[in-house]
């Protein structure tokens, strides 16, 4: 299981397009710090403290933080296209390869080596960690990046100026320990996104090409949104963006990831049972 | 130097600059001053001075005049803030304030009013003490929406916090219980 963990993590972190879905998340990362946060970086820096008038309009007004200006956090055009277009992202580095080691019978060898539960637990694992990866990565480099340019003040409800707010999932967390709150966003899309990018393993066998498999969890993503859109229900789409999730709409959020993991788990299963592999 | 120690020595560098960079953005531009004071403390800042004298929850009966009832609005919160300048010269018109009122749990998010001076106030009322000095009565409403699963007893029993914020990146947070 280890050598097969480590073979299939090699094609999945050393290729070139899990640090083109890096890139792609980063530069959509880049645009907002380049709209937001440096204006903001150039007007915190040029306060004049003792000018009256500034003080007076400004008076008990948040003034741009890490917290406030973050991507995730503020919102805004950027952070719906990241998490629009991540299940691509996160299938781009590796999905293909389910499709590839069957084509060309690379699976073949390596169950001869490994065994075939131990293939597909390496699969399903490495398939969850780069979808997860692909997700958070450029979050955390965009935060460090957005920490460097504006300070780590403490957010207060009596300026709002992100979308989170009182009656937000993990609302009063923000407001009173900002960076568990950050941490914890990261945590539940790393884990959100993992699963998303898992169902090209659940519907890899069903394509035809390699570009299908790794479409497949953005076409289920964007259909589920529409047909939801439609009807007036939280899609999996507005379930994982959190900061803007109010806390009422959590139960029906949950239902879809419990669906997910049972549709991998049950795909899974039927995998490692399959006897006429090889 | 092979290739794969100059990455290392690029990442440890860029690691070093950048923590000096948040370093010095947060002492230079963050650290908001924050202080903690008692119900009917009188607190000083800004050439005025500001204490919270009541915090009541009024029960829709004892709906001050110009809150109308419905059966969305529950309860209201009424602070009392007494505003006076210090500097003989200024008057209280020019002083900065803005309060919000919060409730953690079920909802934190009741109505905000913004006090800025005494012409321009987008909720509650004043009152003229002296020459010098004002009070204000700020209500804050609490709707079904927000209050839903609370009975009044339960509301009473409730921590609350409120916020005075004087000039931006200053607020003073009064540890008040209900009364």
């Amino acid at each position: 299981m280890k050598r097969l963990l480590k073979i299939e993590m090699e094609r999945a972190f050393h290729g070139s397009l899990f640090v083109l879905a890096v890139l792609i998340g980063m530069g959509i990362f880049a645009a907002h710090i380049y709209q937001i946060v440096l204006p903001d970086a150039v007007f915190i820096r040029n306060i004049d403290w003792n000018d009256e008038v500034f003080l007076k309009v400004y008076a008990g007004m948040q003034l741009p933080n890490l917290y406030t200006d973050y991507m995730e956090i503020f919102g805004g055009s950027f952070s719906i296209l990241y998490h629009f277009i991540l299940p691509v992202l996160t299938g781009l580095p590796y999905a293909y390869t389910l499709f590839t080691d069957a084509k060309y019978h690379y699976m073949d060898q390596l169950i001869l080596r490994g065994g075939q539960k131990e293939y597909y637990r390496a699969k399903l694992f490495v398939q969850f960690l780069t979808g997860g990866c692909v997700a958070v990565l450029p979050m955390i480099l965009s935060f460090a990046v957005t920490a460097v340019l504006l300070p780590a003040t403490r957010p207060e409800l009596i300026s709002p100026t992100c979308i989170i707010y009182g009656a937000s999932v993990l609302g009063e967390l923000f407001y009173r320990h900002p960076l568990v709150y950050v941490i914890m966003l990261w945590f539940i899309d790393f884990a959100g996104f993992g699963i998303i990018s898992c169902l090209s393993y659940v519907f890899c066998e069903l394509m035809e090409n390699r570009f299908m498999v790794v479409l497949v969890p953005f076409v289920l993503y964007f259909c589920q949104y529409v047909v939801c859109s439609a009807f007036g229900i939280t899609s999996v789409r507005e379930g994982l963006r959190i900061a803007a999730l109010r806390q009422d709409k959590v139960h029906e959020v949950v239902p879809y990831v419990i669906g997910m993991l049972v549709l991998v788990c049950v795909s899974h299963c039927m995998k490692i049972r399959k006897r006429d592999l090889l | 130097m092979n290739r794969k120690r100059v990455v290392t020595v690029a990442a440890v560098a860029v690691c070093i600059a950048a923590a000096f960079a948040v370093w010095n953005v947060n002492v230079k531009y963050g650290v908001p001053k924050k202080e903690i004071h008692p119900m009917e403390a009188a607190v000083r800042a800004n050439g005025y001075e500001y204490q919270v004298r009541e915090c009541r929850l009024l029960e829709p009966e004892d709906f001050p005049e110009g809150i109308e009832k419905t059966d969305e609005l529950k309860a209201v919160l009424v602070v009392k803030i007494y505003l006076r300048s210090l500097d003989g010269n200024k008057s209280v018109s020019g002083a900065n304030l803005m309060v919000q009122g919060g409730m953690w749990g079920n909802s934190m998010d009741l109505e905000l009013f913004y006090v800025f001076n005494e012409e321009v106030i987008s909720g509650g009322w004043n009152k003229k003490i002296d020459e010098n000095g004002i009070e204000l009565w700020i209500p804050f409403r609490m709707y079904a929406v927000q209050v839903a699963d609370f009975s009044l007893e339960e509301m009473k029993s409730e921590q609350y916090e409120l916020v005075i914020s004087l000039t931006p990146f200053r607020s003073i947070t009064l540890d008040m219980e209900n009364d």
